[in-house]
This record gives C-alpha cells, sequence and structure tokens, in this order.
C-alpha cells in the first residue's frame, strides 16, 4: 500500500471513530459547553490537503547517508524524529492545532512587566523587548494600553546615548541593533511628540562615525561590521529620513560581495551563507531599490539557496546548508519570499516554496503548548524572539506582496533613494493555498521593516512633512 | 569589588525610577557592578579600579557590549599588556562560546598588538572549533585572522580534518572556498586535484549539499565548465532519467544533472530531471522545481 493510500485509510478509520478537532478553550459552565460542542460539531476535520501534506510529510526525510555516522548526522535525525512526534500527534487528533492567540498574547504580556533577573542577559538590547512585545500583540490585534505605551517611550528616551545613537540600556552606548529597534517601536507605539523629540542630527553623526571606507558598517564604535548592521543602518537612516548618498556610498557594492558561491549571503565576504545575514542584506539592498538590488545580487542562485533551506519532514526553514530547522528561520528566509513577488519578472511564477508545510511546522510543533510563545523547536523555551519570527512567518505565509506602483511613483518623487520599500501592498492569500484555517488569519505586514502595514509610511511621511518633502 | 574603594562613586540607576514597565529585576549583585560601571564611564574614568569592575562585569554579562569597549580603552590608557590581556580573553572564550563581543574584542587586541602571526591563535581556534564545529563567530574570526596575518598555510589541512570529522560540515567547506579562492591568488593551485578531493567526499556522501555546492562554487570560480562533470555525475544518477530508481539516490546530483542538460540545450531531458525532483525525489520543492520548469520553456 502507498504511502498516500494509507494516509487515506487511517483518515477513513479516524473519521469512523469520530474523532474531532478538541475544543481549545476552557469550559467554565454548563451553557457554554453546549455552545462550545456545538462549534465543535461544525468544525470540520482537518482539511483534504493539509492532511495529505502532514501525512507526506512525516514519511519524509532529508537524505543524509544513513551509513555515516557523523555529528550533523546524529543531530538531524534526533530533530526529525523529535518533530514527527508532534506531526503525529496532529494527524491522531486529526487536527492541526489553531494558532493559539491568547496564549501567545498572554506569554507577550508577560514581558511588559517586571522580568526575573534571569533577564539580565537582555540588560544590553533592551528596546528589542519593547519592539517585539508591542509588535507582536498588534499584528495579533491585542490593545496595549496608552499608559503602558507613555511608559515604554519614556524608557526609551533614557536610553538615548550621549554618541547620538540609542543603546541597549540607560548608560550604555550606541548600538545599530538597539537603535534600529528602538527607531520600530518608536513608529508603532510613539506620538508625533515623541518623534519630534528624536535627534536626528545627532544619530546622522553617529551613524557616519560608524561607516567603514569599505561601505560596510559596525554595530556601535568600536564594534564588529556586518550585513546586520548595514541593514539597521539603512532601516534607521530611512525610516527618519536622514538617508543621503554620502551614508549609502559605497554600501550596496559591499552587500554584493557578501553573497557566497552558494547563493545565500553572509555575515561578511568570504563567510558563510546564512538565513539571518541574508535577510538584512536582501532587506537592506531593497531599501535601495529593486535596480540596486538586482545590480548587486544574482538572484537565480539565491532563490535556490533559499528553495534549499526549506527541510522536507520539517517543514520549516534552516539558517545554513546541513544545519537544523528553527523557527526563525520562517522570518529570516520567508521573509525572502515577498521579495520574490516583487523582484521576478511579472507573470512569473513566484511560488519557490511550500507556505503550507511551513505553517504545519509553525502550528504544530513551534506554539508552547504550556505557556504560549513560540520557540525554535520542540524541546527548547519559547521567548520573544523566536515569537516575533514565528508569527511574522505565519503572516508571510498568508500574504501575497506587491508594489503599488502609484505608490512607489509618489515616494520616489520626494525621496528618491529609498522610496521602494514604502510602496510594499500585501493581499490576502487563499487559505487553500497555504491550507491554513481562516481563524488563524493574523494582520499584515510590511516586509521590509518588519512592523504592521502603514505604520512605517506614516512615520515615514512625518518626516518627509517636517522636512518640507511632503 | 572589594579589592578597590569604589566610596566615592555615586552608582547610576540601572532603570528609570517609578517606571515599572518592561523592567528587569536585577540582582543587587547585578545592579551594583553594573551602576558603577555606568558611573565610571559616564565620568570617563580610566583607572585600575575600573578594569578591575569590568572583569566582574563580564563575569556577568558577557554579552555586553559596553563593558568591553571600555575595557578595551581602559586598556589602551593604563598601557597594559595586551599579552597577558588575551591570555585572559582565552578564558572566557571557553566558557562563552557564543559571543560576539569576545573576537571582535580580541581584532582589536590583535591590531593594537600589530601581531601578525597565527601562533597563539590556532591552538585556542582549534579548541572552539573542536567544541562547536559550525560555530560561526569564530569561524568569522578565523578568517579574519588569518587575511590579518596574509598566512593562509594551515588553512587546507584544517579544514581537511573538520571535514573528515564530519562531511556535512558546511561551515568547514565555506572556509575551504575562502583559503582555496586565497591560495590561488598568491601560488600555483591544482585545480584538478581540488576537483578530485571533492569527487572523493561527494562519493562518500552522494546527498551532501555541501560538497555539490562547493564543487559548483569552484567551477564558477575559476570559469571552468560545469559539463565536465557530466561523467561523473552520471555516476550517481545512473539512468534516473529512463528507469525506475530505488533506493539512495542523489538529490544534490540529479540537480547538477539538470544544469549541464540544460546548458547542453538538452531541454528535453533536462526537463524530465525537473520533473522527476518534482514529483518524486524532492516533493517539498515542487514549487520550485516547477519555477525552473517554467524558465527552461522560455529559455
Amino acid at each position: 500500500m502507498s504511502i498516500y493510500e494509507k494516509s487515506k485509510k487511517t483518515k477513513y478509520i479516524l473519521s469512523l471513530l469520530g474523532k474531532k478537532r478538541s475544543a481549545q478553550t476552557t469550559i467554565t459552565s454548563r451553557d457554554e459547553e453546549e455552545v462550545e460542542l456545538e462549534q465543535d460539531e461544525d468544525e470540520d476535520l482537518i482539511s483534504d490537503l493539509q492532511y495529505e501534506l502532514l501525512s507526506e510529510m512525516t514519511t519524509k526525510e532529508l537524505n543524509l547517508e544513513q551509513e555515516l555516522f557523523s555529528q550533523t548526522i546524529e543531530a538531524q535525525r534526533s530533530t526529525e524524529q523529535e518533530i514527527k512526534t508532534y506531526f503525529d500527534k496532529c494527524l491522531k487528533d486529526g487536527a492541526v492545532p489553531h494558532l493559539d492567540r491568547s496564549k501567545h498574547a498572554n506569554f507577550l504580556r508577560f514581558s511588559l512587566g517586571q522580568l526575573p533577573p534571569a533577564f539580565k542577559m537582555l540588560d544590553h538590547s533592551q528596546p528589542w523587548l519593547y519592539y517585539w512585545s508591542t509588535n507582536c500583540l498588534a499584528l495579533l490585534g491585542e490593545e496595549v494600553s496608552e499608559d503602558i505605551k507613555r511608559k515604554l517611550i519614556s524608557k526609551l528616551f533614557t536610553m538615548m546615548s550621549s554618541d547620538g545613537g540609542i543603546g541597549g540600556g540607560p548608560g550604555q552606548i550606541g548600538h545599530v541593533a538597539a537603535a534600529y529597534s528602538g527607531v520600530l517601536a518608536f513608529a508603532n507605539i510613539g506620538t508625533e511628540e515623541d518623534w519630534a523629540k528624536i535627534d536626528r542630527k545627532a544619530m546622522y553623526q553617529w551613524l557616519m562615525a560608524l561607516k567603514n571606507e569599505d561601505g560596510s558598517f559596525c554595530m556601535h564604535i568600536g564594534g564588529e561590521s556586518d550585513t546586520r548592521a548595514v541593514y539597521c543602518v539603512l532601516t534607521i537612516a530611512s525610516t527618519l529620513n536622514i538617508l543621503t548618498e554620502e551614508l549609502i556610498e559605497g554600501t550596496a557594492e559591499w552587500i554584493g560581495r557578501c553573497q557566497t558561491y552558494e547563493g545565500g549571503i553572509g555575515a561578511s565576504p568570504f563567510d558563510e551563507a546564512h538565513g539571518g545575514y541574508t535577510y538584512c542584506a536582501m532587506a537592506g539592498l531593497l531599501i535601495l531599490g529593486r535596480d540596486t538590488f538586482l545590480k548587486h545580487i544574482n538572484l537565480e542562485k539565491l532563490i535556490h539557496w533559499i528553495a534549499e533551506r526549506q527541510l522536507p519532514l520539517e517543514g520549516g526553514f534552516s539558517g545554513r546548508t546541513n544545519k537544523l530547522v528553527d523557527g526563525c528561520y520562517s522570518f529570516w528566509i520567508g521573509g525572502l519570499i515577498p521579495m520574490f513577488d516583487v523582484l521576478l519578472p511579472e507573470g512569473q511564477t513566484t511560488e519557490v516554496t511550500s507556505r503550507a508545510a511551513l505553517m504545519n511546522y509553525l502550528l504544530c510543533a513551534c506554539q508552547d503548548e504550556r505557556m504560549g510563545g513560540l520557540r525554535d523547536k520542540p524541546g527548547k523555551m519559547p521567548d520573544y524572539y523566536h515569537t516575533q519570527y514565528g508569527l511574522l512567518g505565519v503572516i508571510i505565509s498568508q500574504s501575497k506582496f506587491s508594489i503599488n506602483e502609484e505608490t512607489l511613483k509618489k515616494y520616489s518623487e520626494v525621496t528618491p533613494l529609498d522610496a521602494f520599500p514604502y510602496a510594499f501592498e500585501s493581499t490576502d492569500i487563499d487559505s487553500s493555498i497555504s491550507q491554513f484555517d481562516e481563524v488563524d488569519r493574523v494582520g499584515k505586514v510590511n516586509p521590509i521593516f518588519p512592523v504592521a502595514e502603514g505604520v512605517i509610511n506614516k512615520f515615514k511621511d512625518y518626516w518627509l512633512k517636517k522636512d518640507g518633502q511632503l | 569589588m572589594d579589592q578597590f574603594d569604589y566610596s566615592d562613586i555615586t552608582p547610576l540607576p540601572l532603570v528609570e525610577p517609578n517606571n515599572p514597565v518592561t523592567t528587569i529585576l536585577y540582582s543587587d549583585e547585578y545592579k551594583n557592578i553594573f551602576g558603577h560601571l555606568a558611573a565610571l564611564l559616564a565620568a570617563k574614568e580610566y583607572s585600575e579600579r575600573a578594569y578591575a569592575l569590568t572583569n566582574a562585569a563580564i563575569e556577568q554579562n558577557a554579552a555586553h557590549y559596553t563593558v568591553w569597549q571600555y575595557r578595551f580603552k581602559i586598556v589602551v590608557a593604563l598601557g597594559k599588556d595586551l599579552e597577558k590581556e588575551l591570555d585572559w580573553l582565552e578564558e572566557i572564550a571557553l566558557d562563552n562560546v557564543k559571543n560576539y563581543q569576545i573576537w571582535n574584542y580580541r581584532q582589536l587586541l590583535i591590531k593594537k598588538l600589530e601581531l601578525k602571526s597565527m601562533k597563539r591563535e590556532l591552538p585556542l581556534l582549534e579548541t572552539m572549533l573542536d567544541e562547536d564545529s559550525k560555530n560561526y563567530h569564530v569561524w568569522g574570526y578565523r578568517k579574519w585572522v588569518v587575511s590579518y596575518c596574509g598566512d593562509y598555510s594551515n588553512e587546507l589541512a584544517f579544514v581537511n580534518k573538520l571535514i573528515k570529522a564530519d562531511v556535512y560540515n558546511n561551515s568547514a567547506w565555506s572556509h575551504r572556498y575562502f583559503a582555496v579562492v586565497n591560495l590561488s591568488q598568491i601560488s600555483d593551485f591544482d585545480f584538478d586535484s581540488e576537483v578530485q578531493y571533492v569527487k572523493e567526499n561527494i562519493n562518500l556522501a552522494p546527498n551532501n549539499y555541501s560538497s555539490w555546492n562547493y564543487l559548483i562554487g569552484i567551477h564558477e570560480y575559476f570559469k571552468k565548465d560545469l559539463t565536465d562533470l557530466e561523467d561523473f555525475v552520471n555516476t550517481h544518477t545512473e539512468d534516473m532519467l529512463d528507469t525506475e530508481v530505488e533506493g539512495v539516490i542523489s538529490k544534490p546530483g540529479l540537480e547538477l544533472l539538470v544544469k549541464i542538460l540544460t546548458l547542453k540545450g538538452e531541454k528535453e531531458k533536462a526537463a524530465k530531471g525537473l520533473d522527476l525532483l518534482a514529483s518524486k525525489y524532492d516533493t517539498i520543492r515542487v514549487n520550485y522545481w516547477n519555477y525552473q520548469k517554467s524558465l527552461l520553456s522560455k529559455a
């Protein structure tokens, strides 16, 4: 019997046994129970397509030679086995779990309060916490009170460094990753009055001080240089409307030098192709426009490398060749998919990965059942980083991106160096393509500056008006 | 903090007073160390007591980039023995495998010392990569220090050893590419024997993308014809296009075969290979192979 027939048969048996999606919420009263059961009856079993794909995935594994013994094989095999148990459970239950919005929201809300001493490991990255929590809550459609927003903004101002940048906490020197997340947090939860208090002149001087002769940037004064720094700098400069020819001279060329023989992009020239750096490099180049991107990147090699990152059993992405799946690459790699939507010639298929397989990984294997939040993979604790980039992976899988040519024209007239990222538009992808339940649809996002659609345009427009360009 | 007197220093608060939102509940020890440190940094004090404090701070949180930057300024201002500083750093490195700051700090020290020798770097890097053979920061540092010293002579032997231990170690293959490209610019490079080495490793693990990607990579870099590989590829994909093959096959081999057939203008056979990848051997990438097929029909 083929795998396919076997899965059909299993499904048939399950349906005879009346296995249905289990109720997700706690039943508190008799009346609610009836309602709950009624809803339950209405819910279908896992869709045929979804079931087929998931059962097919559980039969796949990475073709690594069975007879060889090495660290890579050991790690890959045990990860596959662990994830398979999650998929098998879903198949047995006859249901792929829903995105557990309320648990994830609770997990995120926890970060708005007082955090245990072990969080000292984020002492030097505090703006990230503000960005992740408020961003994810917004994308989940959850309200954050004005009071909390005011307090977060007030704290962000204590992190403005004397060097002109934003530091990871009060008294720390400026760091472009802290400044990146800080600026996106400002855009998300700040008001125009807050924005007016940002010292853009000092920020610009700081960014220029971080610039290296070869066109790259340092993370902080005296710090390391890599494609991550370039993306952070370009984001800060573009969104604050302080991006100049002088700032970006040689930068696109330098990014181009970081593309490897594998097709992905590394931290700096000759470094190994890596998911996180590839996102940074691509998004960074796209801030500078479609033409700049295509001039410096071998697109076909890049697409091949990205397609290669999706793992057959897991459905999620690995960050490098022969490395393990990790939920965060659902965005660092998955987030590159919108870029193909807008870079490949019109009429060309732009689906190069399986959105549905990725969705299975995120929903079945990455949600922490106990405390909420998303994680790298089963066996790992959930954290805010993986929650944000897993959730963004879900959103990307649900969206199709395009460039609104009129919007692009409008921005090109007023901000010709960096108009492109402001013209992204997303439409809902048909849930049958990604094979997810409509109830799991999350908000829309800008793929270059990962905040809710519209947020960054409002922020940019504020500066364009202030600078008399709009 | 008992070694020196800090009583004249008023520690700076680590958190905004009366603002409990997203607030880390630091231990008293942490607050004490970092509060004093922030005050000393703000006063631009470069002293022995500040230096001692950075030790304690790094012990608490080795990823705190501000401390590292401050420490470097102190070390330079006090004219500290930089070799001793490297010794200290080695101990810290072994306890903090996944850390950016250590390697950046090491770069700063090596540059300050103008130490253009791999002698003390080799054993350290070997130990670090032994611990975690795909550590991105350590490999990045290794590339930097090799380039800085202009000494590529140890690299091939080193990656050979790592590839022997784990032929799937892509970091080692990437490093090999870096070494080979640079070596070929300073001395004669035997392309054929390099290809032979890769082929042997592919024969050992025919489904290993690392070695196949590398094989294609060096062909492209040295502007060699990929079609030269047709016979070799065929040994791994024998008859796949014509017959039903069961058992282990080389997926990356089939991909390269398609590429070669495309280059040779044998579109029909290439399309068949793409169909097989899409429908049988690599179904998760069905979209990608269909995309390739659409390109093929346009070519």
